[in-house]
């Protein structure tokens, strides 16, 4: 059962990226999964049954795209912490992968409102 | 005879400070040449690359026209075997590759993800869309590159150095 710290650090780091729109979230695949990928590793977050809905899943791939670790809400025995940092993550990767966080900021320029990031 | 001495003495020294520079200048020179060289060897290496990566590519696409799951998982683990020897050769040529490190690295993170996805059943075209159009990207970037290197003379049209 993933609950390594490591995998958590690096979490709360997209989490904070991809609040500050930093993070360049893009689609996976057909289904519902989120992929950011950096110039040595990759991570891809997404809805187990490509729902939208919990279970939520991570993944990190190193350089060769392997896969070094995972996590997935659905399971038991999971760390509550860590479950709810990768449903909070997969939220933002959802938004931003699916370019709905600029559509939305741009709407709320049009009408005069603040943008939230 | 002091004199003399003294002034032989000092363009004996003059000599050798004259003869030391130019041994330096000679091992700089020699040094250079050695750095270029390697360098063209390896941007020559894309000449071999090139082929190689653009072959993973179609044969991918062929095995999806296809139809063919076992030929799809073999494209996609070969793409990443190939994207592999594609960063090794990025490792040590000069300039900023950023841009080209991150479309790799995509392409193989996405190419994991599809091979799963074809292993659990999902319909091929579909599940490795968007594995093929990263691998699309790098082969692209990679003949850009190539192409600039021949354009600057870096690598011959025969790959010789």
């Amino acid at each position: 059962v993933p609950s390594n710290s490591e995998l958590k650090r690096l979490i709360q780091g997209l989490i904070a990226a991809s609040r500050s729109g930093r993070v360049p979230w893009g689609k996976a695949s057909d289904g519902d999964a989120y992929i950011f990928a950096g110039t040595k590793a990759g991570v891809v977050v997404g809805s187990v049954d490509d729902d939208g809905r919990s279970p939520y899943f991570i993944r990190v791939f190193d350089n060769q795209g392997a896969l070094v670790e995972e996590a997935n809400t659905g399971l038991p025995d999971i760390d509550m912490n860590l479950a709810a940092a990768v449903s909070e993550l997969y939220s933002l990767a959802r938004d931003l992968g699916r370019n709905l966080t600029p559509l939305v900021n741009s709407i709320l320029q049009d009408i005069g409102e603040e943008e939230p990031f | 005879v002091a004199l003399s001495a003294l002034v032989i003495t000092v363009l004996g020294f003059a000599a050798t400070l004259f003869q030391l520079a130019r041994t330096r200048r000679a091992a700089d020179a020699a040094a250079n040449a050695v750095a270029n060289a390697e360098r063209r060897m390896a941007r020559s290496y894309m000449l071999v690359l090139l082929p190689q990566l653009t072959r993973a590519e179609s044969e991918l696409d062929d095995a999806v026209a296809q139809g063919s799951q076992d030929g799809v998982v073999r494209g996609l683990s070969a793409w990443r075997w190939q994207a592999g020897q594609m960063r090794g050769f990025l490792a040590t040529d000069e300039g900023d590759r950023t841009e080209l490190l991150e479309a790799i690295q995509l392409s193989v993170t996405l190419a994991s993800e599809a091979k799963s996805r074809v292993l659990n059943g999902g319909d091929l075209l579909k599940v490795t869309a968007q594995a093929r159009a990263a691998i699309s990207s790098v082969t692209g970037e990679a003949g850009t590159l190539t192409g600039q290197y021949l354009q600057i003379g870096e690598i011959g049209a025969t790959g010789a150095v």
